[in-house]
């Protein structure tokens, strides 16, 4: 069973556990195990829950935000579940003829039609003008249908909870206007829409004893803390005291009351269920809380805390123990090992495999995407449209809180673009977040293009360029920001103090006294990161000890001070950086990590071990960290620890060579164990996996000629020969019309195994990657190409004689730089670059390289039949 | 272990609602039993709030 509490925090819980408060979650940790779980950025719920139950990061999941584009295209709606592109792990349980639960997950809506019971998180949505007598469920929430009655009579309005349910969070609920404070209609609604999902899982728990997963979801604990953290003790400064007095237990009070619901869902289930109870990140509590938010969408996303809560208990859970380094995106991997099944190499998640007693070996499979099989999802041509939610009041509630714009602020044509454009900068965060910096640019490039351009897109396009070395182009992005041609977030105008229930109307401005220190602070980080990137160590070093000066309290600028003292090589002044940044924060991973690199600087090897292991404890995804802990290890005599620590800094990066290097020497002249090493590197997942043989490049760079080439030398070729050959392929074009379309539909390569297919390189991103690949890349002077390709077009009379799209050559060249990118790290393919050039005039050496490539099985005489100088026509 | 009867509250608690669905169910039960029982001359009051035009319970008193 897997519980969620959307944005538990241990801050909250341990003290509550100390008093003895919360006893249920008290006896799971007792009996199992407990630790921190990092969450992704942007740690927005849609997005995290669906990574939580596919193992995907969002730009792999397909959901991206809140709000999205109805079937129509023309309006919003609420996020629904058809635009998650994956399997979930019930979708994968299903195929294995399990059977799953799922109540209120995020998003859910149209119930999928799984073999079990799912309950859409549009069930419990509750309006205060709905009488509960009356009160209708919407299409679609419940599955099997014939349970909507069911189901819906287990709502609970919040018009029938009384002061028996209230005074327990807010005891002189009396003294409270109602009229101008909001506050407890917010609270009672949480209230009853917890109530109503929890009423669901007892009544499935009760009446069906032969599930195999169930999961459920409980929004209030990230609602209620939205609305009133700020009350929370201690007291914050600005925080009246009457205020404060009134509402301090209400968080307590939400935390106490998911106890108890947790109290009764253990008493339903038996002691061999496993169960796992998660938040997707944590809420800040104390001295982190943010006073005021820059008024942008999502901006209260920023109340919320790196790492939430993890919890596992059952028959194969250790007992009483701390666990390190779960993400979000550990969940799926974990709950597939447990059932016994494999891991998909495309999820971007681990199995926990360190929380289970006795040891389980994952195994993997190359993607779930490929398992035939009923999955329980909505067919490819279901439309959501008749089970929509337009539901104002649930839109207006995302805008209160500040998730979206509200749809009173803009007329509708602007709101939908600033929708799409937030979806964007949502799905640029992802590949941000997973390293993945020219997809991410591609995105934040095209979101700068409209006028003026948000402070937000220009912070994460600065770091994403700074992370491949761009300076140059940091440097115009500074210049815009300079020259304030970016819209900034943080100004007078735009801050707003963290949604107030207690207030609303006086929620838009607060004033700030920031305004000339803020910008010239943020201007300081960012020539001070870029001058960093030029190693012009002792300058960024003055940026930023200047930024620190403006602005005492900013994390931000402290971390980059000790980042450069680090560069510098001035280890002792990061060491006092960074060590009251973990007294400060003590959750705080890249402190651990900077620690831990300047004590492995100074050769305190033991120093560096323990504070690298507290920074792979709270982020395991930092490859550079486990390789710097295997470094500790190894000048320690410890080389069985740093071969396991080269092992996984190499399992993170697949191409961290050094790290392999290191592998092999460690296993080869310290352990004397080369078999180990053959072992790690022998371990390929597509060992199995089918061969597709590809002959890509621009259109016009040689293409055509290879596929005669390796026809010459035997292999078979994947042609529907729909296209003759004319004047200007004057041998044909080896062409199939089903690769155009590879896109939408690639069921047809599995006709192409063990041939060769043209696939031109623009379309390469979409092979699936359940086979392996050997790639031959066809490389070719691109005014070349362009020549070629604008004689062609002449000759088809589709471009006037003597004219040439050169203006296309930029984007043929960002193409080609894009798609060999992503050639690098697929571990399922395999790539020869050739020049067309030395093809041609190099024959007899092309050739022995693409018989090395393909294993020596070429017909390498008849193949040098094939090459014809005549073809070299366009040339400089 | 011994069984204690339990006098389900006509206002409710968050006990019952912790209970789940069959906590509900009983509370509704009650609630219905005592509308029928009283149904001229006691009746939970409810205050409106002019201004959102919902119901406000929270403190409703049972009155004769």
């Amino acid at each position: 069973m897997v519980i969620g509490w959307d944005s538990a925090d241990w801050k909250i819980i341990n003290p509550l556990m100390d008093a003895g408060e919360m006893p249920a979650l008290q006896s799971l940790i007792d009996n199992g195990v407990c630790g921190n779980i990092a969450t992704l950025d942007p740690p927005l719920s849609p997005m995290l829950w669906t990574s939580i139950a596919t193992g995907m990061r969002p730009h792999k999941h397909g959901i991206l935000g809140f709000l999205e584009p109805d079937d129509s295209g023309k309006n919003l709606r609420q996020t629904h579940i058809t635009s998650r592109k994956v399997k979930a792990i019930w979708n994968i349980l299903n195929q294995q003829k399990m059977k799953s639960n799922v109540i209120g997950w995020w998003p859910s809506h149209p119930a999928e039609p799984i073999n079990g019971t799912m309950i859409s998180n549009f069930y419990q949505t509750a309006n205060f003008a709905d009488d509960w007598k009356n009160w209708d469920l919407k299409k679609g929430c419940v599955h099997p249908e014939n349970m909507h009655e069911t189901f819906a009579n287990l709502r609970v309005h919040p018009t029938e909870l009384t002061e028996a349910h209230i005074l327990p969070f807010i005891p002189d609920a009396a003294k409270i206007n109602q009229t101008k404070d909001k506050s407890l209609m917010q609270l009672t609604k949480q209230l009853a829409e917890c109530a109503s999902v929890h009423n669901a899982l007892t009544y499935i728990l009760e009446n069906d004893k032969n599930w195999n997963l169930t999961c459920v979801y409980f929004e209030a604990p990230d609602l209620i803390s939205h609305g009133f953290m700020k009350f929370h003790p201690p007291k914050m400064e600005h925080i009246p005291q009457e205020s404060f007095d009134l509402y301090k237990d209400v968080v307590n009070g939400i935390y106490k009351f998911h106890d108890m619901m947790l109290y009764r869902t253990l008493q339903l289930i038996d002691d061999d269920t496993t169960v796992i109870l998660l938040s997707d990140h944590g809420f800040y509590s104390d001295y982190l809380r943010p006073k005021l938010l820059p008024k942008e969408p999502a901006a209260i996303a920023l109340e919320h805390a790196p790492y939430g809560v993890f919890v596992a208990r059952g028959p194969n859970i250790k007992k009483d123990e701390r666990i390190f380094g779960a993400s979000i995106l550990d969940i799926t991997p974990t709950l597939l090992t447990m059932f016994g099944l494999p891991v998909g190499a495309d999820m971007d998640g681990k199995p926990l495999v360190q929380i289970f007693e006795e040891e389980i070996k994952p195994t993997v499979i190359p993607s779930w995407e490929f398992v035939d099989g009923e999955s329980g999802q909505h067919p490819k041509e279901f439309k959501a449209d008749i089970y929509e939610v337009h539901d104002e009041k649930a839109l207006q509630q995302l805008a209160d809180l500040g998730y979206i714009e509200s749809p009173n602020e803009a007329n509708n044509d602007e709101n939908f673009n600033n929708n799409i454009k937030e979806n964007q900068f949502y799905l640029a965060r992802s590949y941000y977040n997973a390293k993945e910096f020219p997809k991410a640019i591609e995105i934040l490039e095209a979101l700068s293009s409209s006028k003026p351009v948000k402070e937000r897109f220009a912070r994460y396009l600065l770091e994403c360029h700074l992370s491949l070395n761009n300076t140059k182009r940091c440097r115009e992005i500074l210049d815009e920001l300079k020259n304030d041609k970016i819209e900034k977030s943080i100004n007078e105008e735009n801050l707003q103090i963290a949604i107030d229930y207690t207030n609303p109307n006086q929620l838009k401005k607060t004033k700030s006294t920031k305004k000339t220190t803020t910008d010239t602070f943020g201007i300081l980080m960012i020539e001070g990161n870029i001058l960093l990137n030029e190693n012009k160590n002792e300058e960024a070093i003055a940026c930023f000890e200047k930024a620190d000066k403006l602005s005492k309290d900013a994390l931000y600028s402290r971390m980059a001070l000790g980042n450069a003292y680090m560069q510098s090589k001035r280890y002792n002044d990061a060491i006092r950086i960074f060590e009251n940044e973990i007294v400060y924060d003590p959750n705080n991973s890249q402190a651990f990590f900077g620690l831990g690199i300047c004590h492995h600087k100074l050769n305190n090897y033991d120093k560096a071990i323990d504070y690298l292991l507290d920074s792979i404890g709270l982020i395991y995804f930092n490859p550079s960290a486990h390789y710097h802990l295997a470094e500790s290890f190894f000048e320690i005599g410890l080389y069985h620890e740093a071969a396991q620590a080269y092992e996984m800094a190499l399992r993170l990066a697949p191409n961290m060579q050094i790290a392999r290097t290191k592998l092999e020497k460690v296993c080869k002249e310290y352990l004397h164990d080369t078999e180990r090493y053959e072992k790690i590197i022998s371990e390929d997942i597509y060992k199995n996996a089918e061969t597709i043989y590809i002959v890509s490049g621009l259109p016009r760079s040689g293409t055509s000629m290879m596929m005669q080439l390796l026809e010459a030398g035997g292999l078979p070729v994947f042609t529907d020969s729909l296209r003759n050959a004319d004047e200007n392929n004057l041998k044909g074009y080896y062409e199939h019309e089903a690769v155009k379309i590879i896109h939408k539909d690639n069921s047809w390569m599995k006709n192409s195994v063990e041939k060769t297919v043209k696939v031109v390189s623009h379309l390469l991103p979409n092979l699936p990657m359940r086979y392996k690949y050997k790639i031959v890349f066809m490389e070719r002077d691109l005014d070349e190409v362009i020549t070629s390709q604008s004689k062609m077009l002449q000759n088809l009379g589709k471009l006037e004689q003597n004219t040439a799209h050169y203006s296309i050559e930029v984007s043929f060249r960002q193409t080609n730089d894009k798609i060999k990118n992503w050639l690098n790290d697929k571990p399922n393919i395999e790539v020869l670059f050739v020049e067309y050039k030395d093809a041609i005039e190099n024959g007899n050496e092309v050739i022995q390289q693409l018989n090395t490539f393909f294993n020596s099985k070429l017909n390498t005489e008849d193949m040098q039949q094939v090459i014809d100088k005549k073809m070299y026509r366009t040339q400089k | 272990m011994e069984e204690k009867e339990y006098e389900i509250p006509i206002e409710g608690s968050l006990g019952l609602l912790a209970i789940g669905h069959i906590g509900l169910q009983l509370w509704r039960e009650k609630r219905a039993a005592f509308e029928t029982e009283n149904d001229e001359g006691i009746s939970i009051e409810r205050k409106t709030d002019s201004e959102t035009n919902s119901s406000n319970l929270y403190f409703g008193k049972i009155s004769e």
